[in-house]
């Protein structure tokens, strides 16, 4: 059970314009929060469609969770709860009218207790007609509807669209959840803030093709963090330099000094302990500098 | 699976179902209700009918007998317009519709094949356009039971010609289907078929005014749509039927292909 949750191999598929996804490779592991990143046309929800059988490869291989998603599809979305970019539910139902057809769809007992829960966690309004719930609130019954039927595997298409902050938190919750029982999510968002604090792997893809992907420890890690230093006493560039050779000093202005770290923080911190240091300030590297980096 | 895509088109639907299904027996029983009234100045009425009507209906039928009324009855404007508005209706909406809307979205994310979900809703476009069928014609025969008007053919012939437009709605459905399976809004599906369908009837009703359309006649399924056939007792020849049945068939396949090969881009 070492296999990846989701492998794609040279997937290609490319729409009459020219956009789509232009040869993808990627592994998402088990047990992981997977964050899929690139703005507005990179292929992301191209990616997704793939996944479950929307669209189909020009050329290329996918297996997810063991299976062929195209020719073992039914079997695979089974075990797959998605979530959509745009959500558009049968307006004229209930939630749970609506989550009562999605468990008949997949021949399952409608999870009473597990909805309660669920919508509790979420503050759903279940009863309520979808047509007369607000954005947020459709959101949130179609967040129920893939979380619903205890998935293998979450496909999120920005999940967080439209809720506001305490929900967004409160779902952010029930992934971690999710997670630790032993679940997959595969989300793709804009929020970079999110993705940072709830993913552990990323990707990020650009015009159909993917220029990053690793844990999101390794990409912070390689990302330069900015150090500011005040000291005892005034600061000159030349001890500076010689005390911290892996550094790039940015500013000296009296006894405070502000350098840009790259790697590991042993080695700074050991030379900084041979200097006299009244405060430091490490700003984090943020998942965002690594975004831009791609896109700027 | 399928069944619960059958259940929730149908329990979307009923409403329309029954207002169609209803509306359908009230317009057909009052006609029939009529019938003894209408038949004592049938002959002038006859006169009065344009050749090509008389030639639909059959090509001796008269306003006088039962069987020649009821042609009439299943030729007018507004029994055809009522019997598609579900089999135009229902197929852009559960393909082309669903995606309009973004709902498909839902539906094909859990584990039904796109064949399952496409016969679900082939079923449930045969099964409305019956319940309607049924229900209207029951009630005619009911009314001209109690009258002692009964067309010659009988029940059987009854059977028959209702059956025949199952056919003929199922030939207007299919091809809906088709154009539904194509496109990605409803409207693009039901604009052609309803414009199709239109055309169909023209050149059916004029192909033996205007000797020009004669040749495209027989492309026409509403040429092949003959009631008075069963509902006089005779027997209707067997190509009208393998049109009929042919129609849809060749159709609802080749929509079937198209709608389980498409990208959906929902």
């Amino acid at each position: 059970m070492n296999d990846p949750a989701i492998r794609l191999k040279d997937l290609v598929h490319l729409h009459p314009g020219g956009k789509g996804i232009a040869g993808i490779s990627l592994d998402v592991p088990r047990h992981s929060l997977f964050g899929f990143l690139g703005p507005n046309g990179a292929g992301k929800s191209t990616t997704i469609r793939l996944l479950l059988d929307f669209l189909r490869p020009q050329s290329g291989e996918a297996v997810i969770l063991g299976l062929d998603p195209w020719r073992q599809g039914p079997e695979l979305r089974r075990r797959i709860g998605y979530l959509p970019g745009e959500v558009h539910l049968p307006e004229n139902l209930t939630g749970r009218e609506f989550l009562a057809y999605a468990a008949r769809l997949r021949g399952l007992v409608f999870p009473e207790s597990r909805l309660a829960d669920l919508a509790g966690a979420l503050d759903a309004a279940t009863d309520r007609r979808i047509k007369h719930l607000s954005k947020g609130n459709k959101q949130k019954i179609a967040i129920l509807h893939a979380l619903l039927f205890q998935p293998d595997l979450l496909i999120l298409d920005e999940p967080t669209e439209g809720l506001d902050p305490l929900v967004q938190q409160a779902f952010q919750n029930l992934l971690r959840q999710y997670r630790e029982a032993g679940g997959t999510v595969f989300m793709s968002s804009h929020v970079l803030s999110e993705v940072e604090r709830l993913c552990d792997h990323v990707a990020i893809i650009r015009n159909g093709r993917l220029v990053e992907v690793s844990p999101i420890e390794d990409l912070r890690t390689r990302k330069a963090r900015r150090v500011e230093l005040t000291l005892t006493v005034p600061a000159d560039r030349e001890t500076m330099s010689k005390a911290l050779p892996a550094a790039r000093l940015l500013r000296i202005e009296g006894s405070v000094v502000t350098l840009e770290v790259t790697g590991e923080a042993g080695p700074m911190l050991e030379a900084l302990a041979r200097l006299p240091v009244r405060d430091i300030v490490v700003e984090p590297s943020r998942l965002e500098d690594a975004f831009m980096e791609y896109y700027a | 699976m399928m069944s619960a895509v059958f259940l929730r088109g149908l329990k979307d639907r009923w409403l329309v179902l029954l207002a169609l299904a209803l509306g359908l027996s009230f317009f057909l029983g009052m006609m029939a209700w009529w019938f003894p009234e209408y038949r004592n100045q049938a002959e002038i009425s006859m006169k009065l009918l344009p050749s090509f009507v008389k030639k639909m209906m059959g090509a001796r039928a008269s306003m006088a007998r039962p069987e020649g009324y009821v042609s009439w009855m299943l030729i007018h404007p507004l029994t055809l317009g009522m019997l598609a508005t579900w089999a135009i209706g229902v197929p852009a909406a559960v393909l082309a519709g669903t995606i309009e809307k973004g709902t498909l979205a839902f539906t094909l994310s859990g584990p039904i094949t796109r064949t399952r979900y496409f016969l679900a809703q082939t079923g449930l476009l045969i099964t409305g356009q019956a319940i309607t069928i049924a229900a209207c014609f029951s009630t005619v025969a009911a009314i001209f039971v109690a009258q002692g008007t009964l067309p010659a053919g009988g029940l059987t012939g009854w059977l028959l010609a209702g059956l025949q437009a199952l056919l003929l709605m199922l030939c207007i459905g299919s091809l809906t289907m088709l154009l539904s399976a194509r496109a990605s809004e409803a409207s693009h599906a039901m604009m052609p078929a309803i414009a199709f369908m239109m055309v169909a009837l023209f050149v059916s009703l004029f192909g033996d005014v205007f000797k020009a359309l004669e040749p495209i006649k027989p492309l026409s399924p509403f040429s092949w749509f003959r009631p008075y056939e069963p509902l006089a007792g005779k027997t209707t020849d067997m190509s009208a039927w393998l049109a009929l049945i042919g129609w849809p068939t060749v159709a609802l396949t080749w929509s079937w292909r198209l709608f389980r090969k498409r990208n959906l881009s929902l």
